[in-house]
């Protein structure tokens, strides 16, 4: 008999608004240690909110439904307490940062989550082990957080970071647009490490991904809710057949 | 004519006038009275050397008698002021022709007692090239600082300025540099001290070919007031200047900066900028941007241009989703934005040593 896995996520009646306006109504999700769980859905379906609200945007208001994290209640954490608790976002427009080196931030970041654990030195044999997996050059490290960054660069910035911090449930959010098919991989690979021994929350709109990232659940999201769980053959079928035959 | 009798000759600036709309003499002045002059003027303990605390070699500070000999462009009572207070003596620095200064020089001023002034006159002679960085600290309640200096045909200066005063000093800073044919000047401030500061930097733009760029960086904190005006006169064709300044308003402090940019009949083919940005860290702080422009040739290129924004929530939100506090969050998109003034600034080692400042300084503020 195999043992329970540990819960990670655990989504109850969520209820969301923004400015006033109702976005998620009523949304249930429940995701363990090791599974990784694909999000998909026309635009405006809500799957950005849930990723702000998990990572804490304040501009997000939660106006019903519970959230635990590793059996702590989220809403009482602020968002710096949510990444040093093991959770990770990785935007879908990442933030440019201007004046602000990349080499300094990744220094910084990582030793706010790892409370300065990593020394100087393994620090930097971790950044480089990283930034070579991800085919990174090492002028990416002296130029400004996201300024003047393509597309792809952005992406790949944040799955170093994702590789860097090593958390314990990564969302990632939209990080497939925007990639050619060579990034597509690079950053795929990336994925599948960091969700080797922790829980993954994929929003995608494209199958593609989904061939190189294996998900163990597949939701589609309509209007603020999940509508359909399935397995990877979900995604498929969504690919085929759009998200009509899904409504009410 | 001594320089007091010609400070005195002088009338108080009208509060109506741009330069003195916002901080008035009245307040700029040690002792709040126009034709007083304080008496007792300590000189600051001024030292010249290389960034690792050694000798320079091939040129020092020389004090010596002013000779006064003013332009247009000068910066009229502040200068005056300031000359006054100095007795007449000066500071020199010669760069001789054809002279090529690799490392940065480092000119510590360490300011004490009730009033304080230092005149500096550089000149860089045709052909040299250097970079100085200048260093103002220490707990003078008054500081004057007048620096004023040609630079020569196809020479070139790099010049940073740190202001680390305490922070219950008043610093009056005036400039005036006059650039010949095909000169460079790249001139750098990072003001962090004193509660209470007034500049009026001058750029006079006399040869063709020129390239003048200044670059303000301004942490206003607490009740700061921190008030700069900048005057560029191009009178030369072919030339170019910018200026990017960033402001950090926190507190109650206060920032003003106010440009013009004039450019003259015979300045044709310039191509000038003024840029003014401003982030407003609390609603009780407030920043003025005022960038002014005065076209009188027909082929120019002239942009000004000026914001003033709170810190983006997003950008915040960004940080603090990796593991950084709110405060820590704050400080580092400060460091950012102050550092981001100094963009593409030719002298690296000069940004460095004032990023080194400016992180002690933002260290001290977390901890506090």
């Amino acid at each position: 008999m195999s043992a329970k896995k540990a819960s990670l996520l655990e989504i109850s009646n969520l209820h969301v608004s923004v400015e006033g306006t109702p976005i998620i109504h009523g949304l249930d999700l429940v995701i363990q240690l090791g599974e990784i769980h694909a999000i998909m859905g026309r635009n405006g379906s809500g799957k950005s909110t849930l990723a702000n609200v998990l990572m804490g945007h304040p501009a997000y208001e939660v106006t019903d439904g519970k959230i635990s994290f590793l059996g702590q209640d989220l809403f009482e954490l602020s968002v710096d307490e949510r990444a040093k608790a093991g959770m990770f976002l990785s935007f879908q427009y990442p933030m440019t940062i201007p004046g602000v080196q990349v080499g300094n931030f990744l220094r910084k970041s990582v030793s706010a989550v790892n409370e300065s654990k990593l020394s100087a030195k393994e620090f930097r044999i971790l950044l480089k082990e990283k930034m070579n997996d991800l085919q990174i050059d090492r002028s990416f490290l002296s130029r400004y957080v996201n300024d003047g960054f393509s597309g792809g660069e952005k992406k790949r910035m944040e799955i170093l970071q994702l590789l860097l911090l090593n958390p314990k449930l990564a969302i990632l959010d939209e990080t497939d647009s925007g990639l050619d098919i060579d990034a597509l991989r690079l950053v795929s690979e990336g994925i599948n490490v960091a969700a080797k021994d922790s829980g993954c929350l994929l929003i995608t709109h494209y199958q593609r991904l989904l061939d190189l990232v294996k998900p163990d659940f597949v939701h589609v999201m309509i209007d603020g809710k999940i509508v359909k769980t399935g397995n990877s053959e979900l995604a498929l079928e969504v690919e085929d057949k759009g998200y009509d035959w899904l409504e009410a | 004519m001594d320089v007091v009798a010609q400070y005195l000759e002088s009338s108080e600036p009208s509060n109506s006038e741009h330069l003195w709309r916002y901080t008035p003499w009245k307040r700029v002045h040690p002792l709040g009275s126009f034709s007083n002059i304080p008496d007792s003027v300590i000189s600051p303990k001024a030292k010249l050397s290389y960034l690792d605390g050694t000798e320079v070699k091939n040129v020092c500070l020389e004090k010596s008698e002013l000779n006064i000999s003013t332009n247009k462009n000068d910066p009229e009572i502040s200068a005056s002021f300031i000359r006054a207070l100095c007795g007449g003596v000066c500071h020199k620095l010669v760069i001789p022709k054809n002279t090529i200064i690799e490392q940065p020089l480092f000119l510590d001023l360490n300011v004490s007692g009730y009033v304080s002034a230092f005149h500096l006159i550089i000149e860089n002679m045709s052909n040299s090239k250097f970079e100085l960085i200048t260093s103002i600290h220490g707990d003078a309640e008054w500081f004057g600082l007048l620096r004023e200096g040609k630079i020569d045909t196809s020479s070139n200066f790099s010049d940073l300025l740190v202001n680390q005063m305490s922070v219950s000093s008043t610093l009056l800073r005036a400039e005036n540099f006059i650039l010949q044919n095909n000169a460079e000047m790249n001139s750098a401030t990072l003001s962090l001290g004193g509660s209470n500061c007034k500049s009026d930097l001058r750029a006079l733009i006399q040869g063709k070919g020129v390239n003048y760029n200044q670059r303000i960086a301004m942490h206003g904190i607490e009740k700061r007031n921190d008030d700069i005006h900048l005057r560029i006169v191009h009178e030369a064709s072919n030339s170019n200047s910018r200026v990017i300044a960033h402001t950090i308003c926190d507190d109650s402090s206060k920032n003003t900066t106010t440009g013009k940019l004039i450019i003259n009949e015979g300045a044709q083919n310039t191509d000038a900028g003024q840029k003014f940005l401003n982030l407003l860290l609390s609603d009780s702080a407030k920043a003025n941007s005022i960038p002014e422009l005065e076209v009188l040739a027909n082929e120019v290129l002239a942009s000004h241009g000026a914001s003033s924004a709170p810190i983006d929530e997003n950008q915040l939100f960004y940080l603090r989703s990796r593991g950084l506090s709110l405060e820590e969050s704050k400080a580092i998109i400060v460091e950012g934005f102050l550092m981001s003034t100094f963009l593409d600034f030719p002298s690296q080692k000069l940004i460095e040593w004032a990023q080194t400042r400016l992180l002690v300084h933002l260290d001290c503020r977390l901890v506090v």
